[in-house]
């Protein structure tokens, strides 16, 4: 199958997702009524703290959650056709050719005891079912595509002779092997430092743009989030808090906790000042508070209106939703753009550029 | 590759000496008196008692004696059988291939039986597959393995009449009934080993399944039989083979049983008839052939876990 | 369902399915409507290209004669070597490669062979090849006792022209015609003699030897060449050793050895799984030897005690499993040394008479001795028997377990009593003279009494034959009058084969011979 086609409606649409999870304490919800879409050649983020559900809810769509301790309901549809539920030898026809995902720990997402060589072409073989040096050559074109020098000969390298920043490359050529139509990508730069951080996601681009593939990015990093995606999902204890088109949302954030994400954003240089994180942590599953999920550690709630009933997504016009009640009461502040008017936050003076790249706009 | 095997067997030389060692003065200290046996035991005469140990060399010091076990080794000369006067290599030459046979047999009945076993019970944790393979496999390793071999007679070679009884046919003569010969008797000797097999891989498999390369290889799509078969199976083994080394060794002895039962003519019976006449030039030399077979299998153990994990082989 | 649920319904239809398997082939006997296994058939109802193949308990480490005992290992060897004289299934001496013996004077004896015997490898057999093995015999330094201690009493050996042979004695021995009966007596062809027999043998015998692996089988083929074409009805015969009695009945069972010598506690079993069973006595008894020149065993009153205090037939039930017989003798009531006028009933079990003789004695209090046992299961369980049942007596039995390597405890003097097995001699004399004798070896002290003694020295100069019989019937008599050892029970022999085997005669003394022996056609 060559190059994606642009297709009639969304790519990926997850509609009313619901997952619960057994634990030592009972059945607890991570993921409730999470519902967006990936357009074709798109890359959305998909934003949270961790405990927010956001892995959760990316592992659901190829079904690579524990079967025995999961229930997932709702629905997963890829190019219109319903995912969950399907039986895994057809979901593997899905994994690794239109969809393929890479992981967030490079050091043990590769197996030990295969050559990165022979675990890039089995997924070659199966899913194209060339022959093995057909396969073979393969893997040395998206090893060379990822910027992995001397590709021919490091075939036959295990992965604990690659560095981490090389193995999540190596991830990245493995899930590219197939050209999926979909790359999701669980925190793949997260364990990685800052300077390999900003090569990986270039050739992330690099790549996006040469096969026209669409990218569902999680990450907790608001400042990976403004260099690639198009569109941003903020996820708050299992919920969908806020969506909408990344410059819109960075410039004038509609939900308190975004705006605290982008508060915590390092910006310039930091070095020698303490970085700014919200107080206090995500509550447990079990142990969610009555009416907004985020209200405890909200510097704008308000009780009698946060702490009663639960607030609903609303959308708020061109592809963009709030699960804040208050936020017309409130001019959040974000970054880049006008920076916002009378909110409670003490101001710091905020603006100039965001990353080493240069501004996104 | 070729310098872990190359190390390995450069430690293995001081364990064989070592043996030699203990094996030698073992049977020195053991009561019962040679001589006296191949004197003719009970209605032997003084004189033909003190005649018997002057020929078979008895009465000289413990050291030269001990050279001389040694000098025989490197020369392949292990002695004679006091009683049959046969040469103790020739003996156990004659009746190795029969027990390695059986071995052999009893650990593919054991990976026959454990691998799928170990493998169903970890991938459904907590099913019945589960339970029932943790039952039978705790019944395998507590039920001693002349038990499991009288009852397949009973059942299968005096009621069914599909197997035989006894006796061991040679390959040369016939190899579909040197096959048959050897069923029962590798079944009896290898339900143990299978239990204790599957216990240990359906334990590193539940660990290696959590592992994080697992889920990627179930995110490429390559199907159950590629992740379990595969991807889980070359790095759940290596903690299995270091029970197979073990195994080996049990398999030994167990040989010892399950020859008289099946009255199969291999090292197993050899050993028991020596010992009871106190054959020592049998005893010794068997019992060396044994440690070398341990010694060996331990090395395939170590090569093999150098194929399974390569951050060894750099070592 | 719960798990045990789950489980046990499944356990409990497979222990069941194992144990009606088990319980298979109950009820009839089949091979026990074959008739007696004695019987013989007509020459058309046999199978002359059958095999026999026999299941011994016994391990030969080699065919050689010289290096065998005699007894239970020539099972294999009489196959192959037939003898100058040959012993018949009741234990007296019959002719076989000697037609004729006579001692010309106590120290000679000459005999006269059978003429037109040939050697398997076609050479004579003559005078010149008999003196030949004799020669060997006596030379071997690394001979057996079998063969060494009767090879020790001859001086000199003569060929007189082909067909006699005169052996010169240092001393009068008749029972020299008992070693000739046996490994001593086994004719080799003088062309084998200079190589090794430990693997390969040339005999005259019925059946030649073809392939023999020490302690696992023998195998051996027809001989056309025999000089008794008569008796040999088989065109193979095979001996596999197989120590375990379950397994060698098994191997019966499944069909794959034709017959095989089983113990007591099988016969029941194999009744019941249809497997014909012949029992046949032998000179093979459970004793007590005693060392007579310790504390009370130096009283016949004290030995008396003993043999009241036991109960035989109870013995006989439990340790023979009901085959056995009471015996105050060493031999059973069908032997020919055996004494009418001293049955067991004689010594009943009587634990007062034992009291009463011990009190006489000067043992008011009781008697202790100590006793060695071999350590195996029978002799431990007889061992265990014996202590229990003498103790309403006031007799108190120390058991010392040993390995049989260790037995010489008891030769050596260092116990009072051994309780074992008595396995037999072909001459009853030796058997006598051995437990009880001046110098007999398992007589440790070589206690005994004036007569017996006397009798002994009687028997030693009086040549075989009837007056020599009745001397040795006199002493088995005084034997057991004395109680000089304390025989509890003779043994018998037991068969089990598939109903097939006819001709067999099992015999009292040693191992059978398979003269006649052959296996119907069409059977099992």
């Amino acid at each position: 199958m060559g190059l994606s086609k642009p297709a009639a409606g969304p790519l990926l649409e997850i509609d009313r997702l619901s997952v619960d999870i057994r634990g030592e304490h009972g059945v607890a919800r991570v993921v409730d009524e999470v519902s967006f879409a990936v357009g074709p050649r798109e890359t959305v983020a998909l934003v949270g703290e961790s405990g927010s559900g956001k892995s959760v809810t990316s592992m659901s769509v190829l079904g690579l959650l524990p079967p025995r301790i999961t229930r997932t309901r709702g629905s997963v549809r890829f190019e219109g056709r319903e995912l969950l539920g399907l039986r895994s030898g057809e979901l593997d026809r899905v994994r690794g050719d239109d969809i393929a995902m890479i992981f967030q720990e490079p050091m043990t997402s590769l197996n030990p005891a295969f050559t990165i060589g022979e675990q890039i072409a089995e997924q070659v073989r199966c899913h194209r079912g060339v022959s093995r040096k057909a396969a073979r050559d393969r893997a040395v074109e998206v090893l060379d595509l990822v910027g992995v020098p001397s590709a021919a000969e490091r075939l036959k390298a295990y992965p604990h002779e690659f560095s981490g920043g090389m193995r999540q490359r190596v991830m990245m050529a493995m899930a590219l092997s197939c050209e999926p139509k979909l790359l999701i990508a669980d925190e793949p730069t997260t364990a990685l430092d800052v300077t390999i951080q900003a090569l990986v996601l270039s050739e992330l681009r690099a790549l996006q743009e040469r096969f026209g593939m669409s990218v569902l990015f999680i990450t907790h990093d608001l400042g990976v989030v403004a260099e690639i995606a198009d569109r941003v999902v903020v996820m708050y204890g299992g919920h969908l808090v806020e969506t909408g088109r990344t410059a819109e949302v960075f410039a004038a954030p509609q939900h308190p906790y975004t705006e605290a994400l982008l508060r915590s954003v390092p910006q310039g240089d930091t070095t020698g000042s303490r970085l700014w994180s919200i107080p206090g942590a995500i509550p447990t599953p079990e142990a969610m508070p009555d009416g907004c999920r985020f209200h405890p550690r909200c510097p704008h709630a308000k009780p009698g209106v946060c702490d009663a009933d639960e607030p609903p997504l609303e959308p708020i016009g061109d592809g963009r939703s709030s699960r804040c009640v208050r936020r017309e009461e409130l001019r959040l502040s974000g970054i880049g753009g006008d920076a916002g008017g009378t909110g409670a936050l003490a101001a710091e003076p905020l603006g100039g550029s965001v990353l080493p790249g240069g501004d996104r706009k | 590759m070729l310098r872990l095997l190359a190390r390995r067997l450069l430690m293995s030389v001081p364990i064989l000496v070592i043996v030699t060692f203990v094996v030698f003065f073992l049977l020195e200290i053991a009561p019962g008196d040679p001589a006296r046996l191949a004197a003719g035991g009970q209605a032997a005469s003084a004189a033909d008692v003190a005649e018997a140990r002057h020929r078979l060399g008895l009465d000289e010091p413990l050291w030269t004696r001990y050279w001389h076990f040694i000098e025989g080794l490197f020369t392949g000369d292990l002695g004679q059988s006091i009683f049959s006067g046969q040469p103790v290599l020739s003996a156990i030459a004659e009746r190795a291939p029969v027990s390695l046979s059986l071995m052999a047999g009893a650990l593919i009945v054991a990976m026959l039986i454990a691998l799928p076993a170990g493998i169903i019970a970890a991938t459904r944790p907590g099913g019945i597959a589960d339970r029932v393979v943790m039952l039978i496999s705790a019944g395998g390793v507590a039920m001693p393995n002349f038990l499991i071999g009288l009852l397949l007679v009973l059942v299968f070679a005096l009621n069914l009449q599909i197997f035989p009884a006894t006796g061991y046919v040679p390959f040369e003569q016939s190899p579909a009934r040197w096959f048959q010969s050897l069923v029962l008797p590798s079944v009896a000797l290898g339900v143990a080993a299978a239990a204790e097999i599957a216990r240990f891989l359906r334990a590193s498999m539940l660990d290696v399944l959590d592992q994080d390369y697992i889920r990627t290889a179930r995110a490429k799509g390559i199907g159950v039989r590629g992740v379990v078969g595969k991807h889980a199976m070359k790095n759940a083994f290596a903690p299995v083979l270091t029970v197979l080394g073990l195994q080996v060794r049990i398999l030994l002895g167990g040989t010892v049983v399950i020859e008289q039962i099946f009255n199969l003519p291999g090292l197993g019976s050899l050993t028991v008839k020596a010992v009871f006449d106190r054959d020592y030039p049998i005893i010794q030399g068997v019992a060396i052939s044994a440690a070398l077979v341990v010694v060996v299998a331990n090395i395939l153990v170590d090569v093999a876990y150098g194929y399974l994990n390569p951050k060894l082989r750099a070592a | 369902m719960s798990l045990r649920e789950r489980v046990v319904a499944p356990m409990a239809v497979v222990v069941a399915a194992a144990s009606l398997a088990a319980c298979g082939g109950g009820g009839a006997d089949p091979a026990g409507e074959a008739g007696p296994i004695s019987a013989s058939a007509a020459p058309g109802d046999l199978d002359t290209s059958a095999t026999l193949t026999f299941a011994d308990p016994f391990q030969n480490d080699t065919i050689d004669p010289a290096k065998n005992d005699s007894g239970f290992p020539t099972r294999q060897l009489n196959l192959v070597y037939d003898r100058l004289i040959g012993i018949s299934p009741s234990g007296e001496l019959v002719p076989q490669l000697a037609t004729k013996w006579e001692f010309a004077n106590p120290t000679t004896l000459r005999l006269t062979l059978r003429s037109g015997v040939k050697f398997q490898d076609g050479a004579p057999f003559d005078a010149a090849a008999v003196v030949k093995n004799l020669d060997r015999s006596r030379e071997m330094p690394d001979a057996g006792p079998a063969v060494s201690a009767p090879a020790a009493s001859i001086k000199d050996m003569k060929a007189s022209g082909t067909d006699v042979v005169e052996i010169t004695l240092k001393k009068p021995r008749y029972s020299i015609l008992y070693d000739l009966a046996q490994n001593l007596g086994m004719m080799i062809s003088p062309g084998s003699l200079s190589g090794s027999l430990d693997r390969a043998a040339v005999g005259a015998g019925m059946y030649k030897l073809v392939e023999f692996k020490p302690g696992v089988s023998a195998t051996y083929k027809r001989w056309d060449g025999y000089w008794d074409a008569g008796a040999v009805k088989l065109a193979g015969f095979v001996v596999k050793s197989i120590p375990d009695a379950q397994t060698r009945i098994n191997a019966l069972q499944s069909g794959q050895v034709t017959m095989s010598l089983i113990d007591e506690s099988q016969v029941d079993d194999a009744k019941g799984a249809g497997v014909r069973v012949s029992e046949k006595a032998t000179v093979s008894a459970w004793t007590m030897f005693l060392n007579m020149t310790r504390g009370g065993l130096k009283n016949e009153q004290v030995r008396q005690a003993l043999s009241y205090a036991i109960d035989r037939k109870s013995l006989v039930e439990t340790l023979g499993h009901g085959h056995g017989e009471p015996t105050v003798q060493m031999f059973p009531s069908t032997y020919e040394a055996y004494s009418k006028d001293w049955p067991a009933t004689k010594y009943p079990f009587d634990a007062a008479k034992a009291k009463e003789l011990l009190a006489g004695a000067g043992y008011g209090n009781g008697a202790k001795f100590s006793a060695l046992i071999l350590n195996r299961p029978l002799d431990k369980q007889l061992g265990q028997a014996l202590q229990r049942m003498v103790k309403p007596a006031g007799i108190t039995l120390e058991l010392k377990v040993v390995e049989p390597a260790r037995y010489s405890m008891f030769t050596d003097g260092e116990v009072d009593m051994f309780l074992g097995r008595w396995g037999g001699r072909a001459d009853p004399a030796d058997t006598l003279n051995s437990n009880a004798g001046k110098g007999g070896f398992i007589n440790p002290g070589s206690g005994t009494t004036p007569e017996f003694q006397t009798l002994m020295d009687k028997i030693e100069t009086t040549p075989t034959g009837d007056a020599r019989t009745k001397l040795v019937q006199e002493a088995s008599a005084l034997f057991a009058q004395q109680q000089l050892d304390i025989p509890v029970f003779a043994r018998r022999s037991i068969f089990a084969d598939n109903g097939c085997v006819v001709g067999f005669t099992p015999y009292m003394v040693g191992a059978d011979e398979y003269r006649g022996v052959g296996v119907r056609k069409n059977c099992g």
